[in-house]
């Protein structure tokens, strides 16, 4: 006789099937993407063709010979535009996090809602007053231009005073009694909040590795674009050379953060409650 | 080590719906050097906030706090010379035993090997010789607070403020680190503040009591004096475990034999004060006041004495408690708790004689609910 199925286990097999389905749609696009990269224009528009006729890896040579953009140029400003966009914003809202949380000051309340602001506000609102302030700058066309405007993250603000709200006000109260300066007693309820850093470091990392309007805004020359940028302009001019190089570019380019998450997924939380003793 | 003066030290705050708090009303408390001073008092009664302005770590809306021979309302906490442990110890979970009790140093230009010094020298009085490598997470909740002491220990202040250290600890090693902590203050010898809601803990540390309500110190003076003359009823009813039983009633007849009417009771509560105290009470007849007694001091069954001079009242639990048996009795109505030794063979549903001798009565003014007659002489209630 067939066994029927518990309420729970059909829950759980319709789950799994919904997942695979969801996978797919999502998995697909890249695995398109990936297999088009070994691709001549006409496989790559046949429409019901997911794998290359040949392996062929003379599209990667042409992208890395640097003739059509100056790739590893671009590709090392994008990891250095990121990497100092991740790490100034977790220094600059932890700080402010931190203040937030464990001080009282007045108009904290008006400050805490205009930071929250910056969330809500769209970049593109802000385009030109930031344009305008950044030539005031002298940082148009300049890698600081990028990095420093990102810096500035309402999410993170918000997301770090919920952390250092989590931490005992007794440590900071023991730090203040033990002649700590405010600087100091924040340093040393940082590695506390070691995964969150870690956490919200990697996220701004990978939205400033996508980003395209400030450093398309900022940035002129071509030798200090950003991977983005470089691939717009490498899809406008696609018509001139074979579509795959654009194909072995985007490959490319998401392989980073790709690899980043999958190596950091488990610590891709904000508990301190691993951290703290119970 | 020094001796350490409030004087009309107040702090307001305002609770969540905008109204004024005054969790430190005007206090006025001088802890001469070396002693052992318990805050005692209920939840939210202030005590806490004492401790905090002490140690600065609150703002003073008036008033004064001098340690030694300086006043220290505007030093920041660290300029203050005072360590405090907290209730919840306070320790940093990354960092070692060593380091979390050599954390008070580190900032005070005190060399390394001073600070090791200090630091081997609190951990073998404290016996965390065997600790010192491990982080917060691998202790025991007793294991911790000794370190959570260790840090005070090492900073050698001249006053340590404990913020209910032993709330987290079980029944029995709470019981094992308050006695540590007593031997702990004898051979310091530095003055000490502890802040408990727990009378226990209060009457065996403290050489003298502070205790709070609603922001005001209401009674200081040794654990004893306390406890055998509350100044009112709230003292009565707080210290003690279980508190003083106060019954409250309207003063019915006054002269030499007070008659108090209790509400729910049929018969009149008789005492005899005595023609001085009569005087006294004069002026209380027709007003309310509550009748106290402490459970030591209810007589029970054949120790109640003869029948007249006796009540009747309905055992309602029992609550045998190794040592001793606490027996709960009903008076029409009227609940009170009495002691009684080990081996007494009462039981729940039975009527017991009771007396309450009448010099061990005070009563209590009822609106204020301060002392009107300490002591009485005379027969049976």
């Amino acid at each position: 006789m067939k066994k029927a199925l518990l309420p729970s286990e059909r829950a759980s097999w319709t789950a799994t099937l919904l997942l695979i389905v969801a996978g797919v749609l999502f998995i697909y696009p890249f695995v398109w993407m990936f297999c088009s990269a070994f691709k001549d224009n006409k496989e790559i528009f046949k429409p019901l063709q997911l794998l290359p006729g040949a392996w062929n890896l003379e599209y990667y040579k042409l992208l890395f010979k640097g003739e059509l953009i100056p790739f590893w140029r671009v590709f090392a400003n994008s990891v250095l535009v990121a990497f100092l966009q991740a790490l100034g914003t977790v220094a600059l809202t932890s700080l402010a996090g931190y203040v937030f949380a464990q001080h009282r000051f007045r108009f904290q309340g008006l400050l805490f809602v205009a930071s929250l602001v910056v969330i809500v506000l769209p970049q593109q609102a802000l385009a030109i007053p930031l344009f305008s302030w950044l030539n005031e700058l002298k940082m148009i066309d300049s890698i600081w231009g990028v990095v420093l405007p990102g810096v500035v993250s309402g999410l993170g603000i918000l997301y770090f005073t919920q952390v250092f709200r989590q931490i005992p006000r007794e440590l900071v109260e023991a730090s203040r009694l033990a002649g700590l300066s405010e600087f100091r007693v924040y340093w040393t309820l940082l590695p506390l909040c070691g995964s969150a850093l870690l956490s919200f470091g990697l996220i701004q990392f990978i939205l400033s590795w996508h980003e395209h309007l400030i450093p398309l805004l900022v940035l002129s020359t071509q030798d200090k674009q950003t991977l983005p940028l470089a691939l717009a302009s490498l899809f406008g001019s696609s018509l001139r050379f074979p579509f795959a190089v654009l194909m072995a570019a985007s490959t490319i380019t998401i392989l980073p953060t790709a690899i980043l998450f999958a190596v950091m997924h488990r610590r891709f939380k904000s508990s301190l409650s691993e951290v703290l003793p119970h | 080590m020094a001796t350490l003066s409030l004087h009309c030290v107040s702090k307001k705050f305002r609770d969540p719906r905008g109204r004024e708090v005054r969790a430190a009303d005007e206090i006025s408390l001088e802890v001469p050097e070396g002693e052992f001073l318990v805050l005692v008092g209920p939840s939210g009664c202030g005590k806490s906030t004492l401790l905090r302005l002490i140690a600065g770590l609150e703002t003073l809306d008036e008033g004064s706090v001098t340690i030694g021979d300086r006043v220290v309302n505007n030093l920041p906490p660290a300029d203050r010379d005072v360590a405090m442990v907290f209730q919840n110890y306070a320790l940093f979970p990354h960092l070692t035993v060593f380091e979390n009790m050599a954390f008070g140093l580190q900032f005070r230009k005190i060399t390394r090997r001073e600070t090791k010094q200090r630091v081997n020298a609190a951990a073998e009085l404290l016996k965390l010789e065997d600790l010192l490598e491990r982080k917060p997470g691998a202790l025991s909740g007793g294991q911790r607070q000794r370190v959570a002491l260790g840090r005070a220990i090492v900073r050698e202040p001249k006053v340590f403020l404990l913020d209910e250290p032993l709330s987290n600890l079980d029944a029995q090693l709470r019981a094992e680190t308050r006695a540590e902590l007593a031997r702990l203050h004898r051979r310091l010898g530095s003055t000490m503040i502890l802040v408990t809601h727990d009378q226990t803990e209060a009457m065996t540390l403290g050489q003298r009591l502070c205790v709070m309500n609603g922001g005001k110190v209401i009674q200081t003076g040794t654990p004893l004096e306390i406890y055998q003359n509350p100044k009112n009823a709230f003292v009565a009813g707080f210290l003690g475990s279980p508190g003083m039983n106060l019954i409250r009633g309207i003063v019915h007849a006054g002269g030499r034999e007070l008659l108090v009417a209790v509400k729910g009771l049929e018969e009149r509560l008789r005492l005899d004060i005595g023609t001085e105290l009569a005087a006294k009470m004069a002026p209380y007849l027709g007003k309310d006041v509550s009748i106290g007694f402490r459970p030591e001091h209810v007589l029970l069954g054949d120790a109640a004495g003869p029948k007249e001079s006796a009540w009747d009242a309905a055992l309602e639990l029992c609550e045998p408690l190794g040592h001793e048996n606490l027996i709960h009795l009903n008076r029409q109505g009227i609940p009170f708790v009495a002691r009684a030794p080990v081996g007494s063979t009462f039981a729940p549903g039975q009527t017991l004689p009771v007396r309450i001798p009448q010099e061990k009565v005070m009563v209590f003014e009822g609106a204020s609910g301060e002392l009107i007659v300490e002591q009485m002489a005379g027969a049976a209630v």
